[in-house]
């Protein structure tokens, strides 16, 4: 039985059989790389254009044995650090949280402390690898400022980025617990703070690829992460803090599903409506703030459970679009991610997979060497024309806020859950071993055991834990913690307080439960700890 | 009248919910009401609302390994209160092996990523009947 | 006795195990009478007859008003509010069922998340095709909550529109919740709310357009009857439900025009009203389903697209429905 495929790309754009010279739209003939709008390549950055940052996403365990993992990776070649934290951390609870006990350090490495920032930095030359977090809004950086004070590195030499998601973090997996005026604000603040003490670090990395999870296609995908770029870039400017003093180290991290041209148009398309928002709308004049950095990290949900050597296909293909279309950074989503974050086996394959494409191919050797192809350059401008109507409509149905609070960004995120589940249902879109050419469960054995391991949580974290509490000088530590409580209740740029409050031996459930407190929340959402001071 | 109550639950910090929102809207399009508890449950607050709004059908999506040490601690703590809905897991991390481990413990169904909607809703539907039966609900 | 909604048990539920176990405060008695009555499993009305004697000391407070308007959080602050002045609280949250497949999503657990260690009964109920914005067992679940002892109980719906005024009849005093920017504010309270509400609270008032909204409120209650029973003129209120602001007033708006009476009894015509609505409820049944009318309608019909509706309801009404009285007339006699 053949399948004919849909005449739709994944967002519903549809394609006709082949593509001629006058498909081209005018007005996009003539670009270059490295020249506005840059869709065809960003400016000249390090590393040059043509190679990009090859890494994974990594972090498992306590902050030593993550240390470990990243060490062991840059062993093998990987040329940055993108370190993602557990959930407990990432729902800004410490290990020692009732809810914490069973997923301490299960999906990514568990930080609460100074000492762990200490422990999961050490060694690693900040000055020179780019270290990128995904870790909530705000925490990561003053645990950097911090490891770089230790191990003295100065501050204004950092390296690497944060990802920020104030907008559809509690409906896309990564909630906080944290109001949405919070949330922005504490983006807000890292942003502000990074433009004047971090020069070199990307404070604002708007992640599209954590949302777009749920089931979204290319085209929302990018509107919801406009949407939210414009409205963080419009606070940061209502702050006084002029465009151009910031607007050059924001950065976008895409998802890469398998729609392979898509993909591709979709990450072109995003630097030149960039471009043309900063310069034309936003009126920066400094050239850095026009041209948009693109990393990627290849998405989780097109890998499946079934046939997991299909995954290292999937990887390598969604890798081999991300070069072509000219990602600063890539990550490849291992084979066992659909039942664990990554073994070392797993993310040895995803680098070599880079270092295939980028040794082997020579794809890389010509920047855009799909520039003047019809299909890419329509496909390009078509994307680029539903992006742009999506942020208008979006933008046009009210607040952020009023959207957050009324459910409907929820309803919008269930919508696409469904969606998505239902096309996989239907056999609309086709999964190789999932919906279709699938092997009965006793054949199926390939790359099982590696896959299947599992980590125990690392509960033995928390006796260490709690003694900490106990012995540490309190005293100084609540001081620092009412500086934040007072801080987050005005305009205070929050980075510094809490970098002391870090400092101070305060831990990460305590802070955000302390910004709680002064957005007038409770302390612990779920009732289980009351407030320290 | 209704096919049954389902709560549909996420345990702990556990918190992709493609699965269960998926599942939900199923439920929900085949006259189901589900009581929808979303994310950070855990055996007790899950109790007090099996309890409360006397569901005949606890499910829990699955998305990371929380489930294996959170079910030995949510069986025991249903049958001690006689709350007798029975327990399903769904979710794609779920392996055979932990399939079996799970319906050892006792839970009823375990839903893994092969799991067809059609499958799906006849074993709830039949689930939730049993146990209206047993209510007296009927 | 009855025999409606038999189930395939032939006694029926244990009702007297279940009064015993309300009359303990048992929890699970509680919520499983809620569901046999919801599903009117056989015997139930007599099982409510038996506890109608214990209600009437609890006060029913009704919450509506749009998606997005912080409603549900309201609610949450309101019971805790109450049970700090010591009352016993229960919460009734009504959601839609779907017309097309009769499920129904309910998600308002999740918004008050908070209120467990409190003690708060908190039930959910679908309409289950009911129009009025509220399900037929609402009110029967409102009585077996007061004979276990809550003393107020909180009942939340969506019900924004204008035929979802059945929280007007159910509860004491009912909370229209709207906030600023919603256009105009008038337009997102329907007319038949506006008319008989009693406390409008414009939540979320810490954003721009509240004192607008408030006036736009107050204007149009002026020009409308305004006050559920005679009684106090309906208020309008500001709150911010998410720090607590506002609340305390609200509670002692509605507290004030709570019934005074120890134990509060339905006006005459009121209960009117509900036999009249039980009895049709009942009669619906019996004739569509249990005498099979609806399937006998359905195969005269099966298929064909020119059948005259007014011919078919001659030829069903009053054949069928004295039929119908007779069968269930004799049905009574049998089993006195």
């Amino acid at each position: 039985m053949t399948h004919r495929p849909a005449r739709t790309t994944r967002s519903g754009i549809p394609v006709k059989d082949y593509y001629d010279a006058d498909d081209w739209r005018p007005a996009d003939r003539g670009e270059a790389p490295g020249a506005f709008p840059y869709a065809r390549g960003r400016r000249d950055h390090a590393p040059p254009v043509g190679s990009w940052i090859q890494r994974e996403l990594s972090g498992e365990g306590d902050a030593k044995r993550s240390n470990q993992q990243f060490l062991d990776l840059m062993a093998h070649g990987q040329t940055g650090l993108d370190i993602i934290c557990d959930g407990p951390s990432g729902a800004l609870m410490d290990p020692d949280h009732p809810l914490a006990t069973h997923a301490i350090g299960t999906q990514g490495v568990s930080v609460c402390h100074k000492q762990d920032f200490l422990d999961l930095l050490q060694n690693i030359p900040l000055d020179r690898i780019s270290v990128s977090a995904s870790f909530p809004p705000l925490f990561f950086v003053p645990g950097l400022c911090l490891a770089a004070r230790a191990y003295g590195f100065a501050i204004d030499a950092l390296r690497g980025s944060t990802v920020l998601n104030p907008f559809y973090s509690e409906v896309s997996g990564l909630g906080t617990n944290l109001p949405f005026d919070a949330r922005v604000r504490l983006s807000c603040d890292v942003i502000e703070f990074c433009s004047k003490a971090m020069p070199r670090f990307h404070a604002f990395v708007e992640d599209t690829y954590f949302f777009s999870e749920s089931g979204l296609n290319a085209v929302e995908e990018m509107a919801l992460g406009f949407v939210e770029i414009r409205h963080l870039v419009r606070e940061v400017q209502r702050r006084g803090v002029d465009i151009d003093a910031f607007a050059p180290r924001i950065a976008i991290l895409v998802n890469c599903g398998m729609e392979f041209f898509e993909e591709i148009a979709k990450i072109r398309a995003t630097r030149r409506l960039f471009a043309r928002m900063m310069r034309d709308e936003f009126g920066a004049k400094d050239p850095r703030s026009w041209s948009v950095i693109v990393t990627s990290h290849t998405s989780g949900l097109s890998l499946t459970p079934q046939q997991l050597p299909n995954n290292i296909v999937r990887g390598t293909i969604q890798a081999l679009s991300l070069v072509l279309a000219g990602a600063h950074a890539v990550e490849i989503s291992t084979f066992d991610e659909p039942y664990r974050t990554p073994t070392p086996e797993a993310h040895l394959v995803g680098l070599r997979t880079q270092q295939i494409i980028d040794l082997e191919t020579g794809i890389a050797k010509v920047v855009d060497p799909l520039g003047g192809s019809y299909f890419v350059e329509w496909l390009t401008a078509e994307t680029e024309k539903r992006i742009w109507e999506m942020v208008v409509d979006i933008e046009g149905r009210g607040h952020p806020r009023d959207l957050n609070d009324s459910g409907w960004f929820r309803r919008f995120f269930d919508d696409r859950m469904r969606r998505y589940l239902q096309e996989i249902e239907q056999r609309a879109r086709l999964v190789v071993g999932m919906n279709i050419h699938k092997l009965p469960p006793e054949k199926d054995t390939l790359l099982r055991d590696v896959s299947q391991r599992k980590i125990r949580p690392a509960r033995e974290r928390v006796r260490p834990f709690k003694e900490f509490k106990l012995n540490r000088d309190f005293d100084r530590t609540s001081a620092a913690l009412r500086k934040v409580l007072e801080a987050a209740k005005t305009t205070h740029n929050l980075v510094p307080v809490v970098t002391d409050a870090f400092d101070a031996h305060a831990t990460l459930g305590e802070i955000a439960g302390v910004v709680r407190m002064a957005y007038g929340e409770p302390f612990d959402p779920f009732g289980e700890f009351q407030s320290p001071i | 009248m209704t096919k049954g109550r389902v709560l549909l639950a996420m345990l702990g910090t556990d918190q992709h919910e493609l699965g269960a929102v998926a599942i939900a809207g199923l439920l929900r399009d085949h006259g189901f009401e589900v009581v929808y508890l979303g994310r950070f449950q855990t055996p007790k607050t899950i109790l007090q609302a099996a309890i409360d709004e006397d569901v005949d059908v606890i499910g829990i999506s699955c998305h990371s390994w929380e489930f294996l040490d959170y079910v030995p601690e949510l069986i025991p703590l249903l049958g001690e209160s006689e709350v007798d809905a029975p327990v399903v897991l769904g979710g794609s991390v779920i392996t055979a092996e932990d399939a079996l481990a799970m319906k050892a413990l006792g839970i009823a169904e375990v839903f893994d990523s092969d799991a067809q909607s059609g499958a799906i809703l006849d074993r709830m539907s039949m689930l939730a009947a049993e146990r209206r039966a047993r209510a007296g609900i009927g | 006795m009855t025999s409606e909604g038999a189930t395939h048990g032939g006694t029926g539920p244990e009702w007297q195990v279940l009064l015993s176990g309300l009359r303990q405060r048992d929890r699970r008695a509680l919520s499983r009478f809620i569901s046999l009555v919801e599903a009117r499993a056989a015997g139930w009305q007599d099982a409510m007859h038996c506890l109608f004697a214990e209600t009437g000391r609890a006060r029913v407070v009704g919450v509506t008003g749009s998606l997005g308007t912080g409603k549900s959080t309201l609610t949450g602050r309101l019971a805790v509010e109450f049970i700090e002045r010591g009352h016993a609280v229960a919460i009734l949250a009504v959601d839609p069922s779907s017309p097309f497949s009769g499920g129904a999503i309910l998600g308002d657990r999740i918004r008050m998340a908070n209120l467990a260690p409190h003690g708060v009964f908190l039930r959910s109920m679908a309409t289950r095709g009911a129009h009025g914005g509220l399900s037929r067992a609402t009110r029967d679940a409102v009585r077996i909550l007061d004979a276990f002892g809550f003393d107020r109980i909180l009942i939340e719906t969506v019900g924004a529109g204008q035929d979802e005024i059945d929280i007007l009849r159910v509860a004491d005093v009912t909370l229209v919740v709207s906030m600023p920017g919603q256009g105009d504010e008038v337009q997102a309270i329907k007319a038949g709310i506006m008319e008989i509400a009693d406390v409008f609270v414009v939540n979320k008032s810490d954003c721009a357009g509240a004192d607008q909204a408030v006036a736009d409120i107050q204007a149009m209650l002026r020009v409308t009857k305004s006050g559920a029973r005679g009684g106090a003129p309906a208020v309008v209120l500001k709150s911010v439900a998410t720090t607590g602001s506002g609340v305390r007033e609200v509670v002692e708006a509605i507290q004030s025009r709570l019934p005074r009476a120890e134990i509060r009894r339905s006006a005459p015509n009121e209960i009117v009203e509900e036999v009249v609505e039980l009895v049709d409820g009942r009669l619906h049944d019996v004739f569509w389903n249990e005498l099979g009318a609806r399937q006998r309608l359905r195969e005269r019909v099966s298929g064909r697209d020119d059948v005259d509706p007014y011919l078919l309801f001659g030829e069903f009404f009053p054949q069928d429905l004295v039929r119908a009285l007779l069968a269930a007339a004799r049905e009574r006699r049998t089993s006195d």
